[in-house]
């Protein structure tokens, strides 16, 4: 039987493919936390809003626990990506209600 | 190709508008998102993963993943499926990672 | 997990797991660590993880260089087969104040002394260094090409793992509960999986610590605070230096992923174990990062989060064994500073531990300094 599991992607943020979680998982990676810090799973643009269910879902059928049993990662914010221009204006806006001002 | 009848819903387009996809002019309506339009003029391959290249497209298309990511007006990492379509705009694939303009 | 080894190390970060590693390298091998969570779960897991040599004092500059030198060779110093994420960009700190620049100049002798390869930058010179960089304000700039930054969760699985290739055992989420002293003697640790017997036990859990040795009935000045951090997705290569400055309390790198991380400190932050994030750092950091990076307007942040510096009153490690509890000894409040001396550290801990020389003299590290006023001063910490 072919092994699909190389081209099969659990974080398609970050290309990392079903075989690089498994085979964390085999050397002996429990959770979540640790996979997202050995693979980078999760840690692309949408920060495991796609891939976290996968991987708990590998967790759950290998370890035999049920899915809510999974330990999540802890959920930070922002919820959407926002740029770093759109915060510094908010910052100067609420402290001037002038924009764009150069500190001194 | 877009649903021109629906059971239910009518669509108030607007006026068709062009843009341009790597260079080549593409027709929308103003109501779209860029991603719509593409699709409509058959357009499949939106850009490339950035660790392996693999080409990709639409995923989510609610604008959660980052498989969508293409540069629009030179700006890197737009989510196409949730911006809408303006006149002239100039999409092009992106591949990898984003390249932020200095 | 058996029920008494000869030393029990308390926290899985980077000093745990190091100063396990150092241990086990010079033959006191029957040692565990206990993790209350995951490996890195505490700061170690959350710090902006820059390696710089740029210090103020002989003390800072020495315990960094040297670290350094194992950094760079890391993977193969541990065994490792993943990739500790070294990356020398260099620390470009600049100064916007007078003060600030003629300290610069204080440290630069200091780091040459050691044997530090920094240097002052030339105001016109800054832009080859960082090219879009907004030069306003900025008095005075130094610059050192091995300072760099480097995968916190990489490094410490690196000592994790050759720590547990020479027999040394890891346990994780296993919450040590008590301490068990008799007679002036460490006798071992309670844990949420049993109790264990050990001749020494070593505190090595950051914000908490201060809270651990209490148990012991050993008080000290270590407090955590917590300081936030941010990083944004991924993008093509712009900067190689971490950019930093103390002034305005901010640093921030590109890593060689493509995410840029900053971070920024509070002056009014109190003392608590508080690691949640909120959303005026968020806009603040922005705003001050983008005023030298323009440049860096554009990017867009993806996380933000916390953990927690270890503050001491001099602003530098604690390394002490409690007068109530012989065998049981402290290594913490390294106050934001603590990922880049630990290679350092864990070598001189664990040379005292295996009665080996040391060109460092650990006593200087201990409690005892803030009532003799020996403190381990140190002018330039962010």
């Amino acid at each position: 039987m072919k092994n699909r599991d190389a081209e099969i992607m659990i974080c398609r943020c970050e290309d990392v493919t079903r075989e690089t979680i498994l085979k964390c998982i085999a050397e002996g990676y429990q959770t979540l936390d640790e996979i997202k810090r050995v693979t980078r799973a999760g840690m692309g643009p949408c920060q495991g809003r796609t891939c976290r269910q996968l991987i708990a879902a590998e967790l759950s059928r290998h370890y035999g626990m049920p899915m809510e049993e999974v330990m999540m990662t802890t959920f930070r914010p922002p919820v959407k990506p926002i740029s770093l221009g759109a915060l510094a204006d908010a910052y100067e806006h609420e402290r001037t209600g002038h924009k764009h001002e150069k500190i001194v | 190709m877009r649903i021109d009848e629906h059971p239910v819903l009518s669509f108030e387009r607007g006026e068709k508008i062009n843009f341009f996809y790597n260079g080549q002019e593409i027709e929308a309506y103003p109501t779209e998102t860029i991603a719509a339009a593409l699709h409509a003029a058959g357009v499949r391959k939106l850009g490339e993963s950035p660790e392996l290249h693999r080409p990709r497209g639409l995923f989510c298309a609610i604008g959660n993943c980052s498989s969508c990511f293409m540069i629009v007006d030179g700006e890197p990492n737009m989510r196409v499926c949730v911006m809408k379509v303006r006149s002239g705009m100039r999409v092009e694939e992106q591949r990898g990672k984003g390249v932020v303009g200095i | 997990m058996k029920k008494s080894y000869d030393v029990v190390i308390i926290g899985g970060g980077i000093i745990g797991c190091s100063v396990a590693f150092e241990l086990a390298k010079r033959g006191r091998k029957d040692v565990l660590v206990v993790e209350q969570e995951y490996l890195t779960s505490g700061a170690t897991g959350r710090c902006g993880a820059g390696i710089r040599q740029q210090w103020g004092s002989m003390l800072n500059a020495t315990l960094a260089l040297e670290s350094t030198h194992v950094f760079e060779n890391l993977e193969e110093y541990t065994g490792y087969d993943g990739d500790c994420g070294l990356n020398q960009g260099g620390y470009l700190l600049i100064a916007y104040t007078e003060k600030e620049w003629e300290q610069f100049q204080k440290n630069l002798e200091i780091q040459h002394q050691v044997g530090i390869n920094s240097h002052a930058v030339p105001l016109d010179c800054i832009k080859e260094i960082v090219p879009h960089i907004n030069t306003d304000g900025i008095q005075g700039a130094c610059f050192c090409a091995s300072d760099g930054h480097a995968d916190p969760f990489h490094c410490t699985y690196a000592y994790a793992k050759g720590a547990q290739g020479m027999g040394v055992e890891i346990v994780t989420y296993t919450k040590v509960t008590g301490l068990k002293v008799e007679n002036g003697r460490i006798r071992g640790v309670a844990t949420t999986r049993g109790d264990i017997e050990a001749k020494v036990v070593i505190n090595a859990t950051g914000g908490h610590a201060a809270q651990m040795a209490m148990l012991a009935g050993d008080e000290l000045p270590i407090f955590p605070e917590r300081h936030q951090i941010l990083i944004t997705e991924p993008v093509a290569h712009i900067m190689n230096p971490m950019v930093m400055s103390f002034h305005r309390h901010f640093y921030v790198q590109q890593t060689p992923h493509g995410s840029v991380i900053m971070g920024m400190g509070d002056p009014n932050e109190p003392v608590s174990l508080n690691t949640k994030a909120s959303w005026q750092y968020l806009e603040h950091n922005a705003w001050v990062v983008t005023q030298t990076l323009p440049a860096f307007r554009n990017l867009r942040v993806v996380r933000q989060w916390a953990g927690h510096y270890d503050m001491s009153p001099d602003r530098n490690p604690i390394i002490n064994e409690a007068k109530s509890a012989e065998g049981f000894i402290t290594i913490a409040g390294f106050s934001g500073h603590g990922f880049m001396v630990a290679p350092r550290t864990a070598i001189l801990v664990s040379n005292y531990l295996t009665g080996q020389q040391d060109s460092l003299d650990i006593s200087r590290f201990s409690v005892e300094r803030y009532k003799t006023g020996e403190l381990l001063l140190e002018p330039s910490v962010v």
